[in-house]
C-alpha cells in the first residue's frame, strides 16, 4: 500500500490506474448506496478528483482505506444534506439499486439491497463503512467524530433492520 | 435479538474485531439467542457482500482515469534553493557593506622615502580645546514676564 501512496504522491499515472482498479468499484458501490443511482457517478468522479488533489497532503495515520472512504463519505453526506432540503422523504427512500438491472439480481440479494437502501442515513453510513468499505469500527467512530459505542449502537440498529427484512422475506 | 447482553461485543465478534472476551465466550456457550445473534449478523454481512458486487460503469471509469495528473512537485530542497541562495547573497552583501570596522585602508605611505613618511614618534599636534558653549540664562520669571506681556489682561474696571 505504501508504494501505491508513494506512486500517487509522485504523480505516476500507473499508480493512479491501480487506485482506480483496486478501489473504483468499492467506492462507487459505497457512493451509490449512500446517495442513490442518479448522483452516484458524479459523486464517485468527484471523490476520485479529490483523492487525486489531496494525496500530496496524505499523512499515514489511520489506514489508507479509511482515508479514501472518509473523502467519499464526506461527499455523500454533503449530497444527502442537500437532498434532505430538496426532496421529500418518500422520494429519498425510493429504491435505487435494483432499478438498473433487476432481472440479474436474485430475489434475496434484491431484498437485502432494498433493505440497506431503506436504512436511515446515519445507520446506513455506519453499515456501509463497515461492510462495503471494510473500515473497522474504531476507524468509523474516528471518521464520524463520535464515540465507539455510538458507532456500534448505530450498527446494532442497522443489523436489527436488516435481519428483520431478511426474516420478512423468508416468511 | 432475544438477549440484550453483550450487544457491542457480539457486533465486534461477528466482524472479527474482538481479540479476547472470556465473559462473552462463557455467555455464548450458555445462550442460544446470543449465538443466533452472532450467526445472523454474519449472515447479513455475507449476504450483503454477495449482493453488492456490481462494477463501476465503464464510461465512469474512463472519465475518472481521464482526470489529469497533478504536476509533479519537486522535492523540498529543490523548491527551497532559490530562497536559500537569496538569503546567502543578502548575507554576503550585508557583510561587505556593514562588516567589521577594524579593517583599515591600505597604507599609501608604505613605499614613500623615510623622510616623506609621517614620523611615528612625533606626537600629532593637539587640537585647541573648544570654547564652552554659554547658554543665555532664561529663568521661570523671565518666561512668566514674557507671557504676561503677550496677554492683554483687562484691568478691574474694564470687566
Amino acid at each position: 500500500m505504501q508504494d501505491l501512496v508513494r506512486g500517487l504522491q509522485a504523480g505516476e499515472a500507473r499508480a493512479y490506474e491501480r487506485l482506480v482498479r483496486e478501489y473504483g468499484d468499492r467506492i462507487h458501490r459505497f457512493v451509490r448506496r449512500m446517495v442513490g443511482d442518479q448522483q452516484a457517478d458524479d459523486v464517485t468522479q468527484e471523490a476520485f478528483a479529490r483523492i487525486h488533489r489531496s494525496i500530496a497532503s496524505y499523512v499515514p495515520g489511520g489506514t489508507f482505506d479509511s482515508w479514501l472512504f472518509t473523502i467519499a463519505n464526506n461527499l455523500c453526506m454533503d449530497v444527502l444534506r442537500r437532498k434532505r432540503r430538496e426532496r421529500t422523504l418518500e422520494e429519498a427512500r425510493e429504491p435505487s439499486v435494483v432499478s438498473r438491472d433487476p432481472a440479474e439480481q436474485r430475489e434475496l440479494q434484491e431484498a437485502i439491497l432494498r433493505a440497506v437502501d431503506r436504512l436511515p442515513d446515519d445507520l446506513k453510513q455506519v453499515f456501509l463503512l463497515r461492510e462495503e468499505a471494510g473500515v473497522p469500527f474504531k476507524e468509523i467512530a474516528r471518521i464520524l467524530g463520535c464515540p465507539l459505542n455510538t458507532a456500534l449502537g448505530r450498527m446494532h440498529y442497522a443489523m436489527e433492520h436488516l435481519r428483520a427484512s431478511l426474516k420478512a422475506f423468508r416468511d | 435479538m432475544e438477549c440484550e447482553r453483550f450487544i457491542s461485543e457480539k457486533l465486534l465478534l461477528a466482524h472479527g474485531e474482538l481479540d479476547r472476551a472470556p465473559d462473552l465466550q462463557t455467555h455464548l456457550a450458555q445462550c442460544v439467542g446470543c449465538r443466533a445473534d452472532v450467526e445472523e449478523m454474519r449472515e447479513v454481512a455475507r449476504r450483503y457482500r454477495e449482493a453488492s458486487s456490481e462494477a463501476m460503469p465503464a464510461a465512469l471509469r474512463e472519465r475518472i482515469l481521464a482526470i489529469p495528473p497533478l504536476p509533479r512537485r519537486p522535492p523540498m530542497w529543490q523548491r527551497a534553493w532559490p530562497a536559500v541562495a537569496a538569503a546567502v547573497l543578502l548575507a554576503v552583501l550585508a557583510f561587505l557593506l556593514f562588516g567589521p570596522s577594524e579593517r583599515r585602508a591600505p597604507d599609501l605611505t608604505a613605499n614613500l622615502p623615510l623622510e616623506w613618511a609621517p614620523s611615528a614618534t612625533a606626537p600629532a599636534p593637539m587640537a585647541e580645546e573648544p570654547a564652552p558653549i554659554s547658554l543665555p540664562a532664561f529663568g521661570i520669571d523671565d518666561r512668566l514676564r514674557a507671557l504676561k506681556e503677550r496677554i492683554d489682561i483687562p484691568k478691574e474696571n474694564e470687566w
